[in-house]
């Protein structure tokens, strides 16, 4: 509040609350009462941004600026070799430039920009060498599983947690600087999509390094089937959803059934309390001539048999049947409950408490699991003897290899990437890829790359129906407005920003179900959510009243660094909203010399003029007089912040306006 | 999931009806300071419906257990002592259900008691207001989910699915959406928000209606405090002056700022001298309250409340399970009383669910599974309270489905007697439009 004696007794205070919002309320409630949007524009102040700004918004955390690349003009005869070679140490200084020299048309810059960033060896020099400079907010990044969990376990809160808040300084920087941004993206992605509470007990805390690791980062591009594997044997998730506890003659169903809700065939294939025997079955029998030899060894590989195309309460059950018995090595503890030593974490398994009768899953009621020592024939002899691992790999397997769930994947993928709403065509063309290559390596950079290179992706039409949710819209804000700055421990900075950060809603890995952070932009138009973005964007351009050295943002130095003499209002706004952006619209987002602020060609260039220069409020801000538009400002000025222009401020204002703008906000 | 349909409920509505701008909301009470006067032309009174969801599917057999009749001895087979059963009888008389008049066999959680929401149904031994349960509700026979996400969705969207692919498709807004759609009394006339949410981001119930202040922290609501703060504000609100539905958003957003700016919430004496603990369950509603009676129009508030999903180790008496039916009892307590003391809550009816409850049969890991049948609660609003309505099969293993309590009454059913019998809705039948629904009062409204 900027005055507070003014109570809410004052008359006068609750009289200039009615004025202004009156009329937008009204209009507001009458949109509310008719049910639909006029316009299909999320913002009616928001410009289409050009391909190359679509793209980077889209692929990662948006464009990252350090210095403006010379303008140097693209040659339509250029041929490009396969090579990290011309324009490459562009990408981090200036996104858009290098995107555009990457190739001489729109369709060749983003073939050659999405193979290399689904590259698994791409050099990330900025991400090293800030993880380098700061060895104790990071070393427990590349430890081992078993050496963390044995050293922290038991030891007390600031030990265990102590990964789990390495990670959360480590995603920030990454996202801000990784020049794998896509990666990035997908880490946070898939994050969401294998849910963990991380702050649910310490065994998720202590193992949150190596989840991150070994779980998420490394088949971030890699195999889904894989991925699921690894999750549903890691400590966190056994921890997370009680499979650590699943046994037999009372069985916990609550991995299982979330695994096939949430992980795999998605509430999209769930048929409800229906009886398996109800089930509609596929064409064909999904796992037949696929080449898994656990399902081929069992009678899920042979033709004939039918199988579901959706699951039900009695598939989550036996499944939870097959998942009896999956354990971690926790810490031990004497008679007292004194813990006796940490455990590793690793995955093990409890025969005792396994239930090793036949199961049924997905079969139309047809035990295709045999029983322990049920064995049928020679084939499944060999498995069985090892039924407490395979039965509950089995479960996952079916799962993940499921038609149903490529087209759950591919949807929440084209969500993630393109709209909430997306196109049907796109979403079969991305099924079908991830469905042809489920044992592929790279499945999942191969069904990115369909959703990348469609016509859908690059179709201007499908922009802009989605807002950036607080991680990616903080984190593309410091990427625009030229961040330094490496998120770490013993730093008071990055204590207050995660402290805010947690007001936006959405503190990494912090979401309570299982279910993971929305993706509907619904869900992130709140009032609390847009006020705590932009409050959170104001706190990072003023953060530190002292030199541009010290602050999180490097605005002045950029302002002092790129527009020489003594700049004029109209220049910097020019200049700010061409830089955080990305583009100048034809027409530019001011007008020439001498353009009255209330007819400037575009709204933000309006909002930044109407602000920059002070002109046309009825009651002004701290005596700052109005300054017009085409005049100089003492270059000093921006450094000296002197009473009463208070010239650094103004600039920063404009940033922030620019930032806080729906051309920011929409994606 | 079936692809939504939007339901067409546009209320084509005249110029002048929803600008009504009377410019004399400002009042000039000392105490009071009305934004809206409480009573409207015509003598009508502002009418508020409070929609608490209980996220996770809450164990209503440990909530409100059976204390005599068969279905008593059935609850002692099916649960350990002192994990999820809740026992008139148990060896600890700490732990021990709490009687309960008319309640059809039903008793209360121990610590629903201590002047907590027993003695709001209870209510003096008068059936005028209190609290009215609802036993055995749900989803309707066909429709039976045990997704999370599948049965809060329907639920919210007010609309279940039958699973077989047939019947009604989902509407593509929720059912409060359109309960505020075809009120006629909203927007009131100077209503600054008609609706509001009490946590960090809009409910499903809530999709579709653009006129909402969700708050979270009122404490920290202003984006930039510094200077410039109020031309950058003006700056802000120029930027979004579109009709988008970013544009809309964001003003919603600014007109928050602009409210709590306003209003001094720091300085707040509840009703009926209570204390709201100090708890996010007692946060979130003490912040209903204090916005209720500022009379800015608000005619639906939200709050969810999670951690209900009790797979393992659910503990009756500690926590999860018990920690947190004392965390509800104590702040749903202390928000009646409030409104009670500042004379709203004939005006204010509260209808407390989850999207269902849990199987009768505890599980290997000292939990409940996700199970049917569930109760309801409703307070406030003259309902006729002190009793509890509704049929039930009861939960002899014989009865039960998958092991749980076989719903008998469609929660539409209650949701929609919220909004017609005792809030005056015109047509509860436009909010829940299906052809396979026809609503039927449970008879908690006069």
């Amino acid at each position: 509040m900027t005055d507070n004696n003014l109570s809410l007794e004052n008359p006068s205070r609750r009289k200039l609350f009615q004025s202004r919002t009156r009329k937008r309320t009204s209009v507001r409630q009458g949109i509310a009462k008719q049910g639909e949007f006029q316009t299909d524009n999320l913002s009616e102040a928001a410009i289409v941004p050009p391909f190359a700004v679509r793209v980077l918004t889209r692929m990662g955390f948006g464009l990252r600026r350090t210095e403006l690349a010379p303008q140097v003009a693209t040659d339509p005869e250029r041929i490009f070799s396969d090579r990290f070679g011309f324009g490459s140490d562009l990408l981090g200084r200036d996104d858009v430039a290098y995107f555009q020299s990457l190739g001489p048309n729109d369709d060749l810059r983003l073939e050659r920009y999405v193979d290399e960033q689904l590259r698994d060896d791409l050099p990330d020099p900025e991400w090293e060498s800030r993880k380098a400079a700061y060895p104790n907010s990071f070393d427990i990044l590349d430890e081992d599983l078993a050496t963390t969990f044995s050293e922290r376990e038991c030891q007390g809160f600031n030990n265990y947690a102590e990964p789990q808040r390495q990670v959360e300084r480590a995603a920030f920087t990454r996202a801000c600087y990784s020049r794998r941004q896509l990666h990035e993206l997908m880490v946070d992605f898939w994050h969401n999509h294998f849910n963990i509470f991380s702050g649910a007990d310490e065994d998720t805390y202590v193992s949150w390094a190596d989840w991150d690791k070994s779980v998420i980062r490394d088949h971030s591009f890699g195999n889904f089937h894989d991925m699921v594997q690894a999750s549903a044997k890691h400590p966190a998730m056994l921890q997370y959803l009680d499979n650590y506890a699943n046994e037999a003659g009372g069985f916990n169903e609550n991995y299982a059934r979330e695994l096939y809700e949430l992980h795999t065939l998605g509430a999209i294939n769930y048929l409800g309390n229906s009886s398996p025997l109800d089930a509609p079955a596929l064409p064909t029998n999904p796992y037949a001539g696929l080449g898994d030899p656990l399902l081929d060894a069992l009678q899920y590989g042979n033709p004939s048999r039918e199988i579901q195309s959706e699951y039900t309460d009695d598939d989550v059950y036996e499944a939870a049947r097959a998942l009896t018995g999956w354990r971690y090595d926790d810490q031990n503890v004497d008679v007292g409950g004194q813990c006796v030593d940490g455990g590793s974490g690793a995955f093990q398994v409890d025969e005792s408490d396994h239930d090793g009768g036949g199961k049924a899953i997905l079969s139309k009621g047809s035990v295709l699991l045999p029983s322990d020592g049920g064995a049928v024939h020679d084939g499944e002899v060999a498995i069985k003897l090892a039924g407490t691992v395979h039965d509950g790999e089995v479960a996952i397997k079916l799962a993940a290899y499921h038609p149903g769930t490529a087209r759950y994947i591919a949807l929440k993928l084209c969500q993630r990437l393109i709209a909430d709403d997306p196109p049907e065509s796109l979403v079969q063309a991305a099924a079908d890829t991830f469905y042809a290559n489920r044992l592929h390596p790279r499945q999942i950079a191969l069904t990115l790359r369909t959703i990348l290179l469609s016509d859908e992706f690059k179709d201007p039409a499908t922009w802009g129906k989605k807002i950036k949710r607080p991680f990616e819209y903080i984190v593309s804000a410091m990427r625009a407005a030229r961040c330094d700055y490496t998120w770490r421990f013993d730093d008071s900075d990055t204590d207050r920003f995660l402290g805010q950060f947690d007001d936006a809603g959405q503190r990494l890995y912090w979401w309570r179900t299982p279910d993971g952070y929305p993706d509907e932009r619904a869900a992130w138009m709140g009032s609390n959510t847009l006020v705590q973005n932009w409050r959170i964007v104001d706190w990072l351009v003023d953060e530190n009243n002292d030199s541009d050295a010290n602050r999180v943002m490097r605005i002045l130095d950029t302002t002092l660094e790129n527009l020489p003499g003594n700049p004029t209002p109209r220049e910097l706004v020019a200049f700010w909203c061409e830089w955080a952006l990305g583009f100048t619209p034809e027409g530019g987002w001011v007008g020439p010399i001498g353009t009255f602020w209330g007819n400037e060609p575009t709204e933000l260039g309006k909002v930044c003029m109407q602000f920059v220069t002070q002109q046309g409020f009825p009651v002004g801000e701290e005596d700052a007089p109005p300054f017009p538009p085409d005049q100089q400002i003492p270059r000093s000025e921006f450094t000296e912040d002197n009473f009463p222009q208070r010239w650094h401020r103004r600039l920063r204002g404009v940033v922030q306006l620019i930032l806080w703008s729906p051309n920011f906000m929409q994606r | 999931m079936k692809k939504r349909t939007l339901e067409d409920l546009k209320r084509v509505l005249t110029r002048r009806q929803f600008l009504q701008v009377s410019g004399a909301a400002a009042g000039a009470a000392t105490m009071n300071l009305s934004f809206v006067p409480r009573v409207f032309a015509g003598g009508s009174t502002q009418k508020v419906l409070v929609y608490v969801f209980l996220r996770g599917g809450i164990d209503g057999l440990a909530l409100l257990p059976p204390i005599d009749g068969p279905d008593y001895g059935h609850l002692i087979d099916a649960r350990r002592e002192g994990r999820t059963r809740v026992d008139i009888n148990d060896s600890d008389p700490s732990r021990r259900a709490l009687t309960m008049p008319n309640g059809q066999g039903l008793g209360f959680h121990p610590y629903l008691g201590d002047g907590g929401l027993r003695s709001i149904y209870r209510n003096g031994g008068s059936s005028d207001g209190g609290m009215a349960i609802v036993q055995a509700v749900g989803h309707p026979p066909g429709t039976f989910t045990r997704s999370h996400f599948d049965a809060q969705e329907q639920i919210e969207l007010g609309q279940p699915l039958v699973v077989d692919g047939t019947g009604q498709g989902l509407p593509g807004n929720g059912w409060l959406s359109r309960y505020l759609m075809t009120s006629p009394s909203v927007p009131a006339p100077g209503a600054i928000f008609t609706a509001m949410v009490s946590g960090s981001a809009p409910p499903t119930s809530l999709g579709g209606w653009s006129d909402v202040a969700t708050l979270d922290s009122p404490d920290n609501f202003s984006p930039n405090t510094g200077t410039f703060g109020s031309t950058h504000l003006a700056m802000l609100n120029s930027l979004y002056g579109g009709a988008g539905e970013l544009d809309v958003a964001a003003g919603a957003a600014l007109d928050a700022i602009d409210l709590i700016n306003s209003l001094d919430l720091d300085d707040y004496s509840p009703g009926g001298g209570v204390t709201y603990p100090d708890t996010s369950e007692g946060n979130d509603f003490r912040l209903i309250a204090q916005l209720i009676r500022q009379n800015l129009g608000i005619a639906t508030a939200t709050v969810d409340i999670g951690g209900w999903d009790t797979h393992n180790n659910q503990n009756a008496f500690g926590g999860p399970f018990g920690d947190n039916v004392r965390d509800l009892s104590e702040a749903l307590t202390a928000f009646y009383r409030d409104l009670e003391g500042a004379g709203y809550i004939d005006d204010v009816a509260v209808v407390v669910q989850s999207e269902f409850g849990r199987q009768v049969k505890e599980n290997a890991s000292y939990g409940t599974d996700h199970g049917l049948g569930n109760p309801m609660f409703v307070l406030g609003a003259g309902v006729k309270g002190r009793q509890v309505y509704g049929s039930t099969l009861g939960i002899a293993p014989g009865d039960r489905i998958g092991d749980s309590l076989v719903p008998q009454t469609d929660f539409r059913n209650v949701l929609a007697e919220v909004a017609g019998g005792l809030l005056g809705h015109p047509d509860v039948e436009g909010i829940f439009a299906d052809p396979d629904f026809t609503y039927s009062p449970v008879g908690f409204s006069s």
